[in-house]
């Protein structure tokens, strides 16, 4: 008897009304976890295909796109040692050292982001044994460069020199016609024209 | 005028091959270049010593008014930048 009570209890705490509700309650929650993992499912598959179809139609070794960086940056570079002929040109000449350097450098810069494009996206990009000579001739250009630019500005400071209200030292040395010459001399006049009121010293590196 | 190391007959090809009509010197032993603490030690070819460029506007009284020293050896005033220093003074 007891057993029996027991069972029936069981059987009614199982009962299949009390689940029905249960489901039926939940019916809506379900059906949007449905569609969510539909839409995420969806998505995945759309990825994966794109993917598929971007490895199945990657251009072949022959189609691959120029690795334009690298071009650029190598004419760019070149352009580096040219840009010294500015020098005749109207720019004011305190930029150009800056700019004969800043040349050679972004130039450098483009082949260096050439060859790190060929190599991390080797199946879009050709120039990976083309990167490798650009790297070494865009290199060698600018170091020539940033030489240049450490030697030519190698110019003594120049402390003792004459300063604007000091009196220039006075000499005497042979002109080209291998005359004596002094600086007072320079002052008189030149037959036929006025003393002149200044006199313009230029000191130049000579070895012409 | 013009002042260098280099000698009267280098001088005088420069000037007739430019043209120029101003007076050069020459100053092979760098005398006055030392004088003037313009001395560029091994400055020029096979480790000879030169004038670093300078240049001076220099009064009858020998006093100086204008004067130019550069950094870099490519950077040279230009002739209308020199002529304006020069207008710029008060004679």
């Amino acid at each position: 008897m007891p057993l029996l009570v027991s069972l029936t209890r069981k059987r009614t705490v199982q009962s299949p009304p009390r689940i029905a509700p249960t489901l039926h309650r939940d019916g809506p929650q379900l059906l949007r976890d449905c569609v969510l993992l539909r839409q995420i499912e969806n998505a995945l598959l759309k990825c994966v295909c794109t993917r598929a179809t971007l490895l199945h139609f990657m251009p072949g070794p022959n189609q691959k796109r120029t690795n334009s960086a690298l071009w650029l940056g190598l004419l760019i570079t070149v352009l580096g040692p040219l840009s010294n002929f500015l020098y005749y040109s109207k720019i004011p000449a305190a930029v150009l050292p800056w700019l004969n350097l800043a040349i050679p450098a972004i130039g450098l810069l483009l082949v260096l982001i050439g060859v790190v494009r060929a190599s991390r996206q080797s199946q879009l990009y050709r120039g990976k044994i083309l990167g490798s000579i650009f790297t070494v001739l865009a290199a060698l250009l600018f170091a020539g460069s940033a030489w240049l630019f450490i030697h030519v500005r190698d110019v003594p400071r120049s402390a003792g020199a004459p300063q604007t209200g000091q009196r220039v030292p006075d000499f005497t040395l042979p002109d080209s016609t291998n005359q004596t010459v002094s600086l007072a001399q320079l002052f008189s006049a030149a037959p036929g024209m006025a003393q002149p009121k200044a006199l313009l010293l230029v000191f130049y590196r000579g070895y012409w | 005028m013009a002042i260098s190391v280099d000698p009267p007959d280098v001088s005088e090809h420069l000037r007739q091959k430019q043209g120029y009509t101003f007076t050069f010197l020459s100053d092979p032993n760098t005398e006055v270049i030392r004088r003037y603490d313009l001395l560029h030690k091994a400055g020029g070819p096979k480790e000879h010593d030169i004038s670093r460029p300078a240049e001076f506007l220099v009064d009858r009284s020998g006093t100086v008014r204008w004067e130019n020293f550069t950094e870099d050896i490519r950077v040279r005033p230009r002739a209308e930048q020199m002529l304006a220093a020069a207008r710029a003074i008060q004679w």
